[in-house]
């Protein structure tokens, strides 16, 4: 392993792409970065800008018109990059599914139809613990690339 | 701006000897002195096998549509979609037999296909099919938890009939059995 890539996976910095929802996930979220979980202990920071990020967490199951940011938010973020889809919306639909299971007309598909997607964070929200869980199930996948 | 930094600079100084951060895997609350797991935490669905009888209420229940059953080749197959469930609790609720409870895991995160089988919960009962026709009659373990109910609650007097007729007609399915009720001698006007 070269000193940096190493130095990227000892201090991932995190965009988070809020993409539709309940806004549930993100105040989870906004908990997991608190001194209380301490995610600075793996070297998680946020960062407010996706040129300097190196993992894209993303909540919500993208509507229509967050669709085209989402992609062009995936693209500002440098290469190697990971995605993290956190809570159910994310990944299946979750809620915004109709009763028989079809998707929503107003929903651009989940997030994996629009971007390569890593790792996932089931849950509806997830436990901010297991947000850390998944972001460091990510940085093994990071360290591959 | 000044009066803001000396009270944030006294809560700093108020604070030093605390710490705040708790450890990984679970959360600390006052009136505890090792972190823990909130005991009510409903997290990943575990079925207990041998006390579900594959009726499919939680599946009726289920408030998205992550908990289905399929019928297969004389099986039924309950899964659960982790990627779709609302860990709402309802299927815990609903269940006659307290079968399926929620545990505490709540990792539950994966890498791979968005639907990879580390998401699902599966369960397989096996079913009793219809020996006229084929069709699918009920879950095996289903059918023996309603004939128990049934012998708990019958009146005495009828009690022989029954057995027998239940005998007779629990190998069909409900259309066949309306079809053979003559030839099985099982109609209920015996009662009347």
């Amino acid at each position: 392993m070269n000193p940096k890539q190493k130095a990227r996976i000892y201090s991932p910095w995190v965009f988070h792409a809020h993409a539709g929802g309940c806004n549930n996930c993100d105040i989870e979220l906004a908990a997991a970065l608190t001194p209380r979980f301490d995610v600075e202990r793996i070297g998680i920071v946020l960062k407010n800008n996706p040129r300097h990020a190196d993992i894209l967490l993303v909540t919500g199951p993208v509507p229509k018109q967050t669709a085209p940011f989402l992609k062009r938010v995936y693209n500002q973020v440098p290469n190697p990059k990971v995605v993290i889809v956190i809570g159910s919306c994310g990944i299946s639909g979750g809620v915004y599914n109709y009763d028989d299971g079809r998707p929503n007309y107003a929903l651009a598909g989940p997030v994996d139809q629009l971007i390569p997607v890593d790792a996932y964070v089931p849950g509806c929200p997830p436990k901010p613990e297991a947000i850390i869980q998944g972001v460091v199930l990510a940085l093994q996948k990071l360290a591959e690339k | 701006m000044v009066k803001g930094k000396i009270k944030l600079l006294r809560e700093a100084v108020a604070n030093i000897f605390k710490c705040v951060t708790i450890d990984y895997p679970a959360g600390t609350w006052p009136g505890t002195k090792y972190s823990q797991i909130p005991p009510k935490l409903r997290g990943k669905p575990k079925f207990n096998e041998e006390k579900c009888i594959g009726c499919g209420a939680c599946s009726m229940s289920c408030s998205g549509v992550a908990n289905s059953y399929e019928d297969k080749d004389g099986w039924r197959f309950v899964s659960i979609f982790l990627g779709q469930c609302l860990f709402c609790g309802r299927c815990e609720e609903i269940c006659p037999e307290e079968a399926i409870k929620l545990t505490q895991e709540f990792e539950l995160s994966y890498s791979g296909p968005r639907e990879s089988e580390v998401a699902y919960v599966r369960h397989g009962i096996e079913l009793v099919l219809c020996e006229n026709c084929g069709d699918v009659i009920a879950p095996a373990p289903q059918i023996a938890r309603c004939r128990e109910m049934v012998m708990e609650k019958i009146d005495p007097s009828v009690r022989e009939i029954v057995v027998t007729d239940m005998e007779k007609y629990s190998k069909y399915c409900s259309k066949c059995r309306q079809i053979l009720s003559h030839k099985l001698n099982t109609h209920t006007r015996k009662f009347y």
